[in-house]
């Protein structure tokens, strides 16, 4: 986490003002030749989770030792010319932090530092200017590659709210904060509260969270009709609220447990593992109610649908798991639901439909297009555009900003149990290898989400081939698309040289979308995640094989997963996690035919 | 000046604008539509290119812009279909496409093949205003055309004043919460959301679109704004009677 010191602060009411950003110290000037000199004290009770910093220039010990315990001070900047010995001395008379400053530019001599080392808590290194203190002029931060002692120590200088990705990119084993002035100042030592806000959020926000307008990097946003701009406003504005909530977490853990079955098992493979050489775990995500990861997203969404007083629910579905999950939790509410399945899909995926009726749903035919999932979805959108009063309950990592993040952050758990699970079971969080299947991509989303930080962790997302990458009947988005919009988000797409969207092809109807969300665009681009594919008859194969050595029928989308386990050289030890997103029930009658075959 | 806003300062009453598919029902027949339109005096014309996955549009225009495709119409066909009547038609034209299909054709490829048919108007159902205004309107004005924005009823008054602001031709007024083709009545609800918006006095011309198809609605859409765009209703009818009845399809309506 980097660190945050907010140097030069006079006024009492600014200063309650930038609590509420949480900087880690907060800096009062004593030196007279300062325009930010501190005469009066500012009385402002400053939580202890907030360091105070007294920056001296060449102060007598004595007057810093009185300045130390009259203002309770937590730390001390030493920003003149203090010797190590002075440091020594301050040591000896007090316990206190003491951050040395150095300025620095590309002649500096960094073995000066090594000597105030185990004085020292931190440095500080700053421009080398011709008045004592920051003059807010930026340095070259390369040269401190030069720095290598153990000492950590911020960056200071002249930021501003421009350096935000500067910072996020500036790599040093050493690097602990940034200490901030007058890039953010309205006049001398007045703080703007709002700039210092949104800089220390961009700051804090990991590359692959969605930023504040709802983009991964280039992918995401929110390309809506004016029409559908209220609803997706209203749910923008709520979801973190209503899902960071006490209220909320209770009774989305205790449906989790109670209702679905979670904590789903991690499950050791043997026999798999035997036959690829490496430990290889099964996420048994089929083992949930409705039999997929996909009820963990409508648990989630129809209890935030209720906090925003919405009765009636509609949902798009491919495999039909969300139509059935969404049904699920609506039978379960005594909540309206219409589900939008594609005409193909509808006969492809019968049982599913069965259930979904009997769960009190309406299924609607989407009959344009190709007739499948992006069809539904299509069908769903405009819908939702006649019938603002909906809530639109999306099944996957995709549509308009805040639904990829939303349902992401839904299906989150499935990396959470990994992590204590494995923990239990390996004796580390990590595994090495984690792999899903991905179509919209909301149960590898789920799978990688906590996980996505630590690089050591290898992302494998696989795509559903159909008959061939290059065949012309395939669903590998990564392989054949290009950057595009679909269903409200950029991201990458199936598409013709006009931007028609192409009609992709699976055996998998829950794996046959010609788009993938835009964090896994943003994850295939960064190279975050390997992307792979399996084309049908693999997956078939994958499938036959789970079922005989592990006794688990998997959906024909995990097999989608489990069919790369034969392209990876897998070094011996290495712990493997698939996360096996479905059961195969509704399959059952392609299992049949092709086994017949 | 806008060539639709020139329109404006001849004529600002009971304005009539036609949708239309472009290469629906044949693929020559996007410029035998606009002639016709011309012809029967339409005062503009609101030319749609194709679309797999139309978000904002009900089945008539969908089914129009699947069967052009069939067709083969694409881009670079309408471009040189519309620059073929660039002499002969003087009734301004303005083009309605979805973002995907400009973001494709490369941004500045199509801004500026849209100029060199003598376009100078756009509308983009799903370009939503914030990407608007952190990308596209810099671009649009790179290249002097004009971005139309839809308002709905759901629309608040602070983001119409907006709108307003952003608005160099006209406020396209949507008549409900609806897709294209809806038809019917216009309803006391609906009534009252136009009066709200004129009562706005907003700087912008405004357009009524969405669920005008006939005589009635046309003439209702009217008391309330500057004009009214027919869609569906008009495809329709090319779909059944061809380009050919146009002009018994226009007639009625604007006499």
């Amino acid at each position: 986490m980097i660190k945050i010191k907010v140097c030069g602060m006079r006024n009492a009411d600014n200063i309650s003002e930038l609590l509420k950003v949480t900087p880690d110290y907060i800096g009062f000037i004593f030196y007279d030749k300062s325009k930010r000199f501190v005469t009066d004290f500012p009385q402002v009770d400053v939580p202890s989770s907030i360091k105070k910093v007294g920056v001296f220039v060449n102060e007598t010990i004595d007057e810093v030792i009185r300045k130390v315990s009259e203002y309770k001070l937590e730390a001390v900047q030493l920003h003149g010319d203090e010797s190590v010995d002075y440091c020594n001395e301050l040591n000896s008379k007090m316990t206190i932090e003491i951050i040395k400053t150095f300025s620095v530019d590309e002649n500096f001599d960094f073995r000066i530092t090594q000597n105030y080392e185990s004085h020292c808590n931190l440095f500080l290194f700053d421009t080398k200017g011709k008045e004592y203190g920051g003059n807010g002029l930026k340095y070259d931060w390369s040269i401190l590659k030069k720095y290598e002692g153990e000492t950590p120590f911020l960056l200071s200088g002249g930021i501003n709210e421009n350096d935000v990705e500067v910072i996020k990119g500036f790599q040093h084993s050493k690097f602990a904060g940034v200490d901030l002035n007058s890039g953010f100042e309205d006049a001398p030592s007045q703080k703007n509260i709002e700039k210092l806000k949104e800089f220390k959020e961009r700051l804090m926000q990991s590359k692959f969270q969605v930023d504040k307008d709802g983009y991964y990097g280039q992918f995401g946003g929110a390309f809506i009709p004016e029409l559908l701009y209220p609803n997706v406003k209203e749910l923008e504005d709520n979801y973190i609220q209503i899902i960071e909530s006490e209220e909320f977490q209770k009774e989305y853990k205790s449906l989790l447990k109670d209702y679905v079955g979670r904590p789903t098992p991690l499950y050791l493979a043997k026999r798999l593992s035997e036959k690829y050489g490496a430990h290889i775990y099964l996420k048994r995500e089929d083992l949930n109610h409705t039999g997929a990861h996909k009820v963990n997203n409508t648990v989630g969404q129809i209890l935030i649908a209720q906090k925003l007083g919405k009765t009636k629910i509609i949902a798009e579905t491919g495999a039909g798991q969300h139509g059935v999950a969404t049904a699920t939790v609506c039978a379960l509410m005594g909540l309206e639901c219409t589900v939008f399945m594609g005409e193909k899909d509808i006969v492809r995926q019968a049982p599913n439909v069965a259930r979904m009726k009997m769960l009190g749903a309406k299924v609607v035919p989407a009959t344009s297009g190709s007739k499948t999932l992006k069809d539904a979805t299509n069908e769903a959108i405009r819908y939702w555009i006649q019938h603002p009063e909906t809530y639109y309950l999306i099944g996957s990592v995709v549509g308009p900003h805040p639904y990829p993040d939303m349902v992401a952050r839904l299906q989150a758990v499935i990396s959470e149990e990994m992590k204590w699970q494995l923990k239990e079971k390996t004796g580390k969080e990590n595994p090495d290898t984690i792999i899903a299947c991905v179509g919209g991509g909301s149960n590898a989303a789920g799978a990688f989400y906590h996980y996505m930080e630590d690089e050591e962790v290898a992302l494998i997302a696989v795509e559903a081939a159909g008959l061939g990458v290059d065949s012309g009947e395939s669903a590998a988005t990564s392989q054949l698309g290009e950057v595009g919009i679909i269903h409200g988000s950029k991201t990458i797409l199936m598409q013709d040289e006009y931007g028609q969207i192409v009609e992709p092809y699976s055996i998998s109807a829950g794996l046959d979308y010609p788009g993938v969300g835009p964090l896994h665009a943003f994850l295939y681009e960064s190279k975050r995640a390997q992307f792979m594919n399996a084309t049908d008859k693999e997956a078939l194969a994958a499938a036959y094989e789970l079922t005989k050595m592990e006794g688990i029928i998997p959906a024909l989308e995990s097999a989608h997963a489990l069919a790369v386990l034969p392209k990876i050289d897998f070094k011996k030890d290495q712990v493997v996690v698939v996360n096996l997103s479905g059961r195969g029930d509704k399959d059952l009658e392609t299992y049949i035919k092709h086994l017949e075959e | 000046m806008n060539s639709i806003q020139e329109l404006f300062q001849k004529k600002d009453k009971n304005l009539l604008s036609i949708y239309f598919t472009c290469g629906y029902p044949k693929l020559e027949d996007t410029t035998k539509v606009i002639l016709a339109l011309e012809k029967s005096r339409v005062d503009f014309i609101e030319v749609g290119l194709p679309y797999s996955d139309p978000l904002a549009d009900g089945p008539t225009i969908q089914e129009s812009s699947q069967k052009a495709l069939e067709n083969g119409i694409n881009l670079d066909i309408v471009f040189e279909q519309l620059s073929a009547i660039k002499e002969t038609n003087k009734t301004p034209l303005v083009l309605m496409g979805y973002l995907n299909q400009l973001l494709k054709y490369g941004e500045d490829k199509f801004c500026q093949k849209v100029v060199d048919c003598g376009i100078d108007t756009v509308i983009i159902p799903d370009l939503p205003m914030v990407e608007f205004e952190r990308h596209y309107q810099q671009l649009f004005e790179k290249h002097g055309i004009t971005n139309v924005f839809l308002i709905t009823p759901h629309t608040s008054e602070d983001r119409i004043k907006k709108i307003d602001s952003y608005s160099k031709a006209f406020i396209y007024v949507v008549a409900s919460a609806s897709i294209t083709g809806v038809k019917g009545d216009i309803s006391n609800q609906q009534v009252e959301y136009f009066e709200r918006i004129k009562a706005m006095n907003l700087e912008s011309k405004l357009i009524i679109g969405f669920g005008i198809s006939d005589k009635e609605t046309f003439t209702t859409a009217c008391n309330y704004a500057n004009g009214a765009i027919i869609g569906s209703a008009f495809i329709k009818n090319l779909g059944i009677n061809g380009v050919e009845s146009t002009d018994d399809f226009i007639k009625p309506i604007i006499s």
